[in-house]
């Protein structure tokens, strides 16, 4: 017996474990439309006073539905609601974290500051403190930076798990209030590049097709994603689709073999970097074929060539910056060309010269995949007959080509014209909750704004300057500092005061040793961390704010497939804890206009004098104009009955506007309560699941067949990019490939996850998944301490050479969620240069004996 | 990092086998502490419990599950933690004017 199993006989009988078991087996039976004889029974015999209401999962990107119920003020039940379209009733095993994450012994209840002597110091103790006084404290600290710097002095560090509107707030306080452009969330860190290569190629962001193409495609392709683990939701409906249609087949290409790969009929290992050769060989067989689906392409696509050369997104001191042609920090400067550029309209003969050097042999070469399974899958992609759906996640966006290998996988499929019908398309899967509905739809990155603008257009900041009532000239037009720049320029003392919400940065960012804790713990900067834990971010704070989370707030995400879903506040927040949502607004009254605006700009706009922020951006009319009395019936509504409206759906009427009638259009708020989400474009209450497609997207006239309206010619862009190296490759001293990411049984950095305590207890620690000959070849055994050692730090972990990841020789794979083994003391903060993603896939290291 | 109670879990879901392995899953379900099998389904699909008990948690067996020989995925359909001691609580009573779709039944 587990001596960690404490006996539980003793208080639960028989007759109730018949009954509990009864219940489960009854809804998972309901899942998959069976009934159960002593389902009924069981029914009948709960009469334990559980409220069930919809909801949805805390966790990744799939957007799955859940049933919560809750009892005496705590969530004690979650099922996988049946009626959800995304899960069907199923939960992946991250649904049995859902009841128990609110309720970790180390839940935050208090601000606390770091004092000392009765007031702040930086070296000080975490001590409690009020609201009003953390509030004051940080008013005068942003003031300051203010006076010190201007905008560019004050910042803030978001997140792909904030609500909607909790997004939406933060963006209007410091793009609007405070004029600052340093907004970013930590969806930088895991889909930036999709969101610049949808732009590039599509001039509009998000997949064009949705989770039902798993019931139509013939074929599946995994580029690096791990689904079977991280998406198994959705894996499930992969794999009910190749076992029961006859001739469906699984193609999954990754770095080492995960357990994605026992499902894959066609599994590849390929070298780090080698995706860039592998995809311009599918293309360059494509063209030479015959498998051009002409028509297609003479009519919906247009050819251009990247910009090349364009360095590593490194400091611009770095030797690797130095010698790139068109680095970053180089562009428009003699004769330098923007990294995110490209030539257009270079026709198809061009394009296909580009391609010629991209043979098989050559892919191999650079790729280490044998021949016959490379050209097997190119084969798959040409094949007019065979319906193909790719999938991926960071292993094509962390990546310092990231954008590229996005825009690579869209030609493929442009090629060919297998995009935005049923089972065929290109479809980049996300990691958190509201990567989509947040992060990046309400312009919480550091160079848009809401609905895909962006604040170096003038146009864009005048219509956004027109819908949130603000005088000309209030939005900053120059973007500003991305995430893994905000904590360079904290570390240089240029952005001095700062304010994480929902995520853990100080784990989950590149380089930690030398970038990250420096910028936190330098003097000249203030740091205020939102969380409900006491994270490693919150840890090297200086303030500390106690927030409510997911199922303690009304709440909305968007999910992969462009689902927004909606759900009501099921329990009260513990202690002093707030959401996210009061925190920005109510922070927002501690600022006079006169405060965060020049006279020039006060002028233009006189009736603004003597507000506040909150004032003029959210008691401004629009965002207040709904009563309490339209709150949802029988529930709570903490923010709202702090500020007299209700506020979620001031706001989200208020930013709604933004997309309606432009392609972005979003359903009324109230819909959202009663629907199991729906996705956007929602154009006469009806949702799309295609877009671009005639038919199915309501933007698309007819007659027109596919529609690219992203772009002005409504033609989309196959952008040849090329094979570069990647930035630190093994050599002598630092022999392997490190590749970090996650595992099946903590999410991310494991701040809520890690709350579990039998499961903390299951896998309590990260291993280091290495190869065995490698491991003998260093004689190290399984199971020994080693050290991990790159050119930026080290840790001690375990080896493990029979793990569920089996790498190839030559690289080892470290997860990140363990607070105490940190990967990002280890990894480099090289990112793509044109969506400033950062490379947690590759670097070099060496591994000995601790 | 702890909870502060000792609850019981119970987790309702659904083995997915692979082909001609229906059997053999089922087999080693049964042997797993606190795990019963409540059917079968077509498509090699198998409805499950487990219930933490003095020899192993719900949770663990839900891992080791997904590790079997012959599982392709182990889905999750429900999960309750039960607290006996705790004394029941009034349903919530919505206004059935509203759009609220809130149950106080089990869906």
């Amino acid at each position: 017996m587990n001596q960690h199993v404490k006996p539980i006989e003793d208080h639960i009988d028989e007759q109730r474990r018949a009954v509990l078991k009864a219940s489960a087996a009854a809804a998972a039976a309901a899942s998959i439309g069976v009934a159960l004889p002593e389902g009924a029974a069981a029914q009948a015999t709960r009469t334990d006073g559980i409220r069930w209401d919809k909801g949805v999962c805390r966790f990744c990107g799939t957007g799955c539905g859940v049933i919560v119920g809750t009892k005496n003020g705590k969530v004690v039940a979650t099922q996988g609601d049946p009626d959800a379209p995304v899960n069907r009733g199923l939960n992946c095993i991250k649904g049995y974290f859902l009841s128990k994450i609110m309720y970790g012994e180390d839940r935050l209840t208090k601000p606390l500051l770091r004092m000392k002597g009765g007031k702040f110091d930086k070296n000080g103790d975490f001590t409690p403190v009020s609201w009003d006084d953390a509030f004051k404290i940080m008013a005068e600290k942003w003031k300051e930076a203010l006076k010190k710097s201007g905008p560019s002095g004050v910042g803030m560090f978001g997140s792909g798990q904030w609500t909607v509107w909790e997004g939406y707030a933060a963006a209007k306080l410091y793009k609007a209030g405070f004029r600052s452009n340093n907004l970013d969330p930590n969806a930088r860190h895991c889909m930036a590049s999709a969101v610049a290569g949808f732009m590039r190629t599509f001039g509009i962001d998000e997949p064009m097709g949705c989770y039902d193409d798993l019931e139509h495609a013939d074929a599946f392709v995994l580029w690096g994603a791990n689904m079977a683990e991280m998406h198994p939701i959705l894996w499930s409906r992969l794999t009910d689709r190749r076992l029961t249609h006859e001739g469906c087949e699984v193609h999954v290409l990754s770095t080492f073999e995960h357990r994605s790969f026992e499902l894959a009929d066609n599994g590849m290992i390929f070298t780090p970097q080698g995706d860039l050769a592998i995809l311009n060989y599918i293309q360059n067989y494509i063209v030479n074929n015959g498998a051009i689906n002409q028509d297609f392409v003479s009519k919906h696509v247009e050819f251009a060539r990247t910009v090349e050369d364009i360095g590593y997104g490194l400091r611009p001191a770095h030797a690797l910056e130095a010698k790139a042609v068109n680095a970053s920090h180089k562009a428009g400067k003699d004769g330098a060309l923007d990294p995110a550029g490209f030539k257009d309209k270079i026709g198809l003969e061009e394009f296909k010269k580009l391609l010629e050097p991209y043979t098989l042999d050559y892919a191999h070469k650079l790729s280490g995949v044998p021949k016959d399974k490379l050209e097997r899958l190119a084969k798959l992609y040409a094949d007019p007959k065979k319906k193909i759906v790719s999938y991926w996640t960071m292993g094509f966006n962390q990546h310092t080509r990231g954008t590229w290998v996005n825009n690579m996988i869209y030609n493929v499929h442009l090629l060919t014209g297998k995009i935005s019908e049923p089972g065929n398309g290109p479809f980049s899967l996300t990691g958190q909750p509201s990567a989509c509905g947040t992060a990046r739809e309400v312009g919480t990155f550091s160079h848009r704004l809401p609905a895909d603008m962006v604040v170096n257009n003038p146009k864009h900041r005048e219509i956004t300057e027109t819908l949130w009532q603000l005088p000309p000239g209030t939005l900053n037009p120059v973007p500003g500092y991305h995430a893994v720049l905000q904590n360079r320029m904290l570390k240089d003392g240029k952005l001095n005061a700062y304010w994480v919400q929902c995520t853990n940065n100080m784990q989950t960012a590149p380089n930690m040793n030398e970038e990250g804790y420096p910028g936190y713990r330098n003097p000249a900067n203030f740091i205020v961390v939102s969380d409900p834990y006491p994270t490693v971010t919150a840890l090297a704070a200086d303030l500390i704010l106690p927030t409510a989370m997911w199922m303690e707030k009304e709440g909305a995400y968007g999910n992969a497939e462009r689902r927004g879903q909606f759900w009501r506040q099921q329990v009260d927040a513990p202690g002093e804890a707030k959401s996210d949502l009061w925190q920005t607004m109510e922070f927002a009254k501690h600022f006079k206009i006169e405060e965060v605006w020049p006279e020039e700009l006060i002028a233009k706009k006189p009736e603004v004098r003597g507000k506040t922020l909150f004032d003029v951006l959210y008691a401004n009319g629009k965002v207040n104009k709904f009563p309490l009395d339209q709150l949802q019936k029988g529930f709570e509504n903490s923010e709202s009955k702090a500020f007299g409206f209700y506020v979620q759906k001031g706001l989200f009427e208020e930013y709604a506007e933004f997309g309606r009638g432009h392609a972005h259009d979003l359903a009324p708020f109230d819909l959202y309560h009663q629907a199991r989400g729906l996705r956007w474009p929602v154009v006469d209450g009806k949702e799309t699941l295609w877009r671009f497609r005639e038919g199915y997207d309501p933007y698309v006239k007819a007659g027109e067949g596919w529609s690219f309206y992203g772009k002005p010619d409504k033609k989309a862009r196959a952008i040849f990019c090329p094979y570069e190296p990647a930035a630190e490759i093994p050599d002598k001293d630092f022999d392997l490939w490190l590749c970090t990411g996650r595992v099946l049984e903590h999410w991310h950095s494991g701040s809520m996850t890690r709350r579990v305590p039998e499961l903390h207890r299951s896998v309590p620690t990260a291993m280091l998944f290495m190869h065995p000959d490698d491991a003998a070849d260093r004689k190290l055994n399984r199971g020994q301490t080693v050290k991990i050692q790159t050119k930026r730090g080290e840790l001690i972990t375990r080896v493990e050479t029979k793990g569920r990841n089996k790498p190839p020789r030559g690289l080892v794979y470290f997860p990140f969620f363990d607070e105490n083994q940190l990967a990002n003391k280890l990894t480099l903060d090289a990112t793509c240069p044109i969506s400033k993603e950062t490379d947690f896939k590759k670097c070099s290291c060496k591994v000995v004996s601790a | 990092m702890m909870i502060s109670a000792t609850p019981v879990n119970v987790a309702g879901f659904v083995v997915q086998a692979a082909p001609g392995k229906r059997a053999a899953v089922r087999e080693a379900l049964e042997r797993l502490a606190g795990v019963d099998v409540h059917g079968e389904a077509e498509g090699n699909r198998l409805i499950a419990t487990a219930i933490d008990t003095g020899d192993a948690l719900a949770i663990d067996q839900l891992a080791t599950i997904n590790r079997l020989p012959g599982v392709i995925t182990a889905m999750l359909a429900y999960h309750e933690i039960d607290h006996p001691e705790a004394a029941a609580a009034p349903v919530h009573g919505c206004d059935a004017s509203s759009p609220c779709t809130c149950s106080s039944e089990r869906v």
